[in-house]
Order: structure tokens, then sequence, then C-alpha cells
């Protein structure tokens, strides 16, 4: 089944729309979402707007599926290297830290995701459930993070673990904001001290 | 003097670039600097497209007048608040940012244009872009300086940096205003600014 399949009109049109959302992205990460074009896409894909449209009815259409591809690919990627949120307490603010590293390898990656985090908290936008629900992954995630600290009194005992998991949602994002407009600021070392902001006082660790 | 120009063609021109600006902070705040159009901005002014030229030829000095009055506005606030030198009273310093942001809150649509562009002004190109890297930095600077004085008075409970703190702050304001986006009635941004200051510098709530 596979392999003609693999020769027919169906690769085909999936070579190509494989091909419109590399175009996309490239499109919406040097451009930003707002100023970036169907025309524009279809001119670094090599097609035809019309040809363009065949496959995918609009810009809108365009960034939900690369949406969806990005989050493929996290979900493969997560498999390995997200560490378990209630396992060792070290193993997450190392990968937090280096999720930001990461990050700052593509700045303009960083910037479509600084832009598309505030225009898609409108109900209307194209990505807003996108958004909505990925906000509610990220916190429920570290809110368990905290969870599980509490439970070894590794955290402060003042601290609302849902409430410092929304802290350190805004912490990420607003650190990445800041060191977008002034590459100099030292993102990840204020990523770490805002963790250890959290931890109990040395005198009361065990 | 006053009198006598609040009746003249001044002041009429005056009134004029007052309604455009409000008009322009609906209409940055709800679709973006890029997908704002003059001539919708002249349409909820209430003007014409070409009065509008007259008054603001270019969308980018609109912008930045939108900003600057923003600016203008909690920097008054700050003032009347006693909290301009950070480095002679840092709590008054950070009670009057606490009061700038209580009173963000009584200006929704104010902030929600703020929020957006600091997304957008994320990318280099972006009219903003310059306005937000002075103002960030600045702000990192008032609030190192705030951290500072308190750590020489010895009321500083963390042994961080100041300027790693200031950064802190920053950033999770910056988030928060992210996460208030999406949950207008659900994030308290002074409360839980109010609350991490309080936990770094305890004087701050007596």
């Amino acid at each position: 089944m596979a392999s003609p399949g693999a020769r027919g009109p169906y690769a085909k049109s999936a070579a190509r729309r494989a091909e419109i959302l590399r175009a996309a992205r490239e499109s919406f990460a040097e451009r930003g979402y707002a100023r970036s074009s169907v025309r524009d896409i279809a001119d670094r894909a090599g097609i035809t707007h019309a040809g363009l449209l065949h496959h995918f009815a609009g810009k809108d259409e365009l960034l939900l599926a690369v949406l969806q591809q990005r989050d493929a690919e996290e979900a493969e990627r997560s498999q390995v290297e997200v560490p378990d949120p209630a396992g060792d307490p070290g193993s997450v603010t190392t990968f937090l830290g280096t999720l930001l590293c990461e990050h700052q390898q593509a700045p303009e990656l960083m910037r479509l995701w600084a832009e598309l985090a505030v225009a898609s908290s409108r109900p209307e936008h194209p990505a807003h459930a996108h958004f909505v629900d990925r906000y509610e992954r990220a916190r429920s995630w570290m809110a368990e993070h905290f969870r599980s600290l509490a439970a070894s009194g590794d955290v402060r005992e003042d601290v609302d673990v849902d409430a410092a998991a929304a802290l350190l949602v805004a912490v990420l994002d607003g650190l990445q904001t800041q060191w977008l407009l002034d590459s100099r600021v030292d993102i990840v070392a204020a990523l770490s001290q805002f963790l250890d902001l959290l931890q109990p006082p040395a005198e009361k660790r065990v | 003097m006053a009198a006598a120009g609040s009746r003249g063609p001044y002041a009429k021109s005056a009134a004029i670039r007052r309604r455009v600006l409000e008009a322009c902070v609906d209409a940055f705040a709800q679709t973006g600097f890029y997908g704002a159009t003059m001539k919708d901005i002249a349409k909820r002014a209430g003007i014409s497209y070409t009065g509008l030229l007259h008054h603001f030829p270019h969308k980018d000095e609109l912008l930045i007048a939108v900003l600057e009055f923003r600016s203008e506005q909690s920097a008054r606030l700050l003032e009347s608040a006693g909290g301009r030198d950070p480095a002679a009273d840092p709590l008054r310093a950070l009670r009057g940012m606490l009061a700038v942001s209580a009173d963000n809150a009584l200006s929704p649509g104010l902030l929600e244009l703020h929020c957006v562009m600091s997304g957008e002004a994320t990318s280099p190109e972006h009219p903003a872009h310059d306005y937000y890297s002075d103002r960030y930095r600045k702000l990192r600077q008032f609030f190192t300086v705030a951290f500072t004085a308190l750590a020489e008075r010895g009321e500083l409970r963390s042994e961080f940096p100041p300027a790693m703190l200031a950064t802190m702050t920053l950033a999770l304001l910056n988030g928060l205003q992210t996460q208030w986006l999406y949950d207008r009635d659900g994030v308290d941004l002074t409360g839980s600014l109010s609350a991490f200051l309080a936990d770094v510098a305890p004087a701050l709530a007596d």
C-alpha cells in the first residue's frame, strides 16, 4: 500500500502541502504573522497564488496548520526530553533553562510567539483556541511540579501552587520579551533565581 | 491666555488630536499596528481621511503619540505619589509603581494597547521597537535603584543582585499582562505584583 501511494498524486499533493507549510513558517517567522501574506508564501513555495489556495483556504488556515505541525514536533520531542514535572526538581529547572537557551537560538520564532501570544487573546483570532489550550497545559504542568515540590517540603509553605504556576508562566513569557528588546539581559540566570525565590529558607531545608 | 486659547483654533485642533489618539487606542489594540488602517482610524475618530493626514501624516507617528500619551500619564501619577526618586525613598517608589499599575487597570483599552504593542514591538522593524527597548531599560533601572537602596538599608529579603530582581519584576509584570488579556476578571495584576514586591521587600507590607 505505502509504496504505490508514495508515487501517486496523493504523495505529490502531500509534498506540495509540506513545501507550502515550510514557506509559511519561514514567512511568519521573518515578517511576523500580521505582515506576512499569502502571496509572499506562494512565492517562497514556488507556486502560484491560486495554486496555494487550492491547498489552503487562506492565511488563517496556514497559521493553524503551522501551529499543529509544531505541536506534533513538540509532542514527539517531549517523549524524550520533557522531564516528569513531579520528578527531580533539578531536572525541571535545567529543562526550563535549556528551553530558554534554545529559544534564544531562534529569535525570529521567539518574536513570532511574542506577537501571536498577545494577538491571539482576542476570541476572533484564528489561533485563540490554540493559545488558550497551550497556556492551560503549561500552567497545569508547572502546578504539578510545584505540588510535587510542596509534598517533599521543597517549596516555601506560604506558596500557593496554582498561583506559583501562573507566575512561572508569566516570568518565562516576560523574560523572553525583555531579551528580544535587549539581548544583554541574562534571562537564564533570572529564571533560575526566580525558582530559587520559591524555595524554603536554607535553615528549614533538610 | 488659557481662556482665550481654549476657544481658538488651537484648542479645536487639540481636541481633534485627542479624539484621534483615543480612536487609535482601540484600533491598534484590536487589530495590532499592521492591521489598523488610517482609514479605519479616521472613521473611528469621526473625521475625514484627509483631515487625519493633516494632523498625523504617518501611522508610525500616531502610534508613538499614543504610547507617549500613556507614559506621560504614568509619569504624572508616579510624581504625584512621590515615587520619582527610588534612591532616596525606595518604598514610596515601589508604592508609586503599584499606584500606576492600579491606575492602568482603570483604562483597559490603553492597557490592552500596551500589551499588544510590547509583543509586536519585539520585532526590530516595528515602529515602537526603540520605544519599548528604551522604556524597559528605564524601568529595569528604576527597580534596580529601588532594590539597591533597600538592600543598603537591610530591607531586602533576597540576596539576589538588585538588577536580577528588577529583571524578574518586569518579566512578571509583563507576563501577567499577557495573561490578563486572556482573563480580565481572573488576573489581578496589581495584587500579584504587590504580593511579589512585598515578598522581596517585607517593609512594603507595613
